[in-house]
């Protein structure tokens, strides 16, 4: 039952995210609004959970396989909208003359140019009147932090990998 | 609560310890600074971890609520560590952070042309990554689905519909 009720949980947070997409006056960070999608669902199964089991491991486990499901759809819609694998894959499906070149189906200025609006938007990057671009407080934070995180798994410096080694 | 049972506890060591071991010895070794070798060492642990625990269960040694929270708890770990390991190792948008961090100010235009060439790049790179997989075939800069592929790709584009993504990067 308390399986059930978090596979539940989490194909509602599912539907109210499509809605809240499709709402335009909501915010535009895919995580942000799902995790507000996914704040009423949570709350209702956690409350009904304690109420039908108290705090034995039905309700524990119930609530983390919800967490674990909804981390899962994060990381597989986030996958597909801003990964390089699967916009590869998309444009290529959606290509129907096998001669065309992937440069001209997916261009690398393109490439570029959605990521910096995608910066701009959640406010790691800002644009002068001048038209330059430059790090935001919250940008130079986010560059210390991801520094950090480099020298912790040992990865090489970022000259070093620009031809990346990642399938993501 | 319930859920601080031996079995537990057992499972909460294992998975600090699995974390432990690869902060204080295994990130040094060269298989753990790759991809795959990263990607093995959670994978295998979460599959092993997930039979013995369900295993247990099925001959009631374990509590079946407590070995699916902590299969859960794992994947939940594992996930949140591969994430970050990935996103610190080749993300594109750092990228274009840490070129804003390491000079002065510079227009789009200016940064565009700085980082496109790494975009031909990482193109390829996947590519070549996939056709590994038998994702997609063909040869330089014509490639086209397979079966496997035009499956993998519509998956993807329900994601993107589910969640109105249009202008995809």
């Amino acid at each position: 039952m308390w399986f059930i009720g978090a596979i539940s949980a989490f194909v509602i947070t599912v539907i109210a995210h499509a809605v809240l997409r499709r709402i335009k006056m909501t915010t535009g960070n895919i995580t942000v609004s799902f995790l507000i999608a996914a704040c009423l669902p949570a709350v209702i199964l956690f409350s009904w959970l304690v109420a039908r089991f108290g705090c034995a491991s039905q309700a524990w486990a119930g609530l983390l396989v919800f967490c674990f499901l909804c981390q899962l759809y994060v990381f597989l819609i986030t996958f597909a909208m801003a990964s390089v694998t699967a916009n590869c894959l998309v444009r290529l499906s959606q290509n129907q003359d096998p001669e065309t070149k992937i440069d001209s189906l997916y261009e690398s200025a393109n490439m570029v140019d959605v990521r910096i609006d995608r910066l701009k938007a959640i406010n790691l990057i800002n644009e002068t009147p001048s038209g330059l671009i430059r790090l935001t407080t919250l940008g130079e934070k986010a560059v210390h932090i991801f520094a950090r995180m480099r020298n912790f798994f040992y990865h090489r410096p970022i000259a070093s990998n620009a031809g990346d080694r990642s399938y993501f | 609560m319930n859920l601080a049972g031996a079995e537990t506890l057992t499972g909460i060591t294992y998975l600090i310890f699995h974390f432990c071991a690869y902060a204080f010895w295994l990130r040094r070794k060269d298989l753990f600074q790759r991809e795959i070798g990263i990607f093995l060492y959670h994978f295998v642990s979460a599959t092993m971890f997930a039979f013995v625990l369900l295993s247990a269960s099925l001959i009631q040694q374990v509590d079946a609520a407590a070995a699916v929270a902590l299969v859960a708890t794992h994947g939940i770990y594992s996930i949140s560590f591969l994430e970050l390991w990935s996103l610190s190792e080749g993300s594109y948008s750092i990228g274009i952070l840490n070129e804003l961090a390491s000079g002065p100010a510079r227009s789009k235009a200016a940064l565009i042309d700085a980082r496109s060439q790494i975009g031909s790049t990482k193109k390829a790179n996947r590519l070549q990554i996939l056709s590994r997989f038998g994702i997609v075939i063909g040869e330089e800069d014509c490639w086209r689905l397979t079966t496997r592929g035009r499956y993998l790709a519509s998956v993807l584009q329900a994601l993107n519909w589910l969640t109105v993504t249009k202008q995809t990067g």
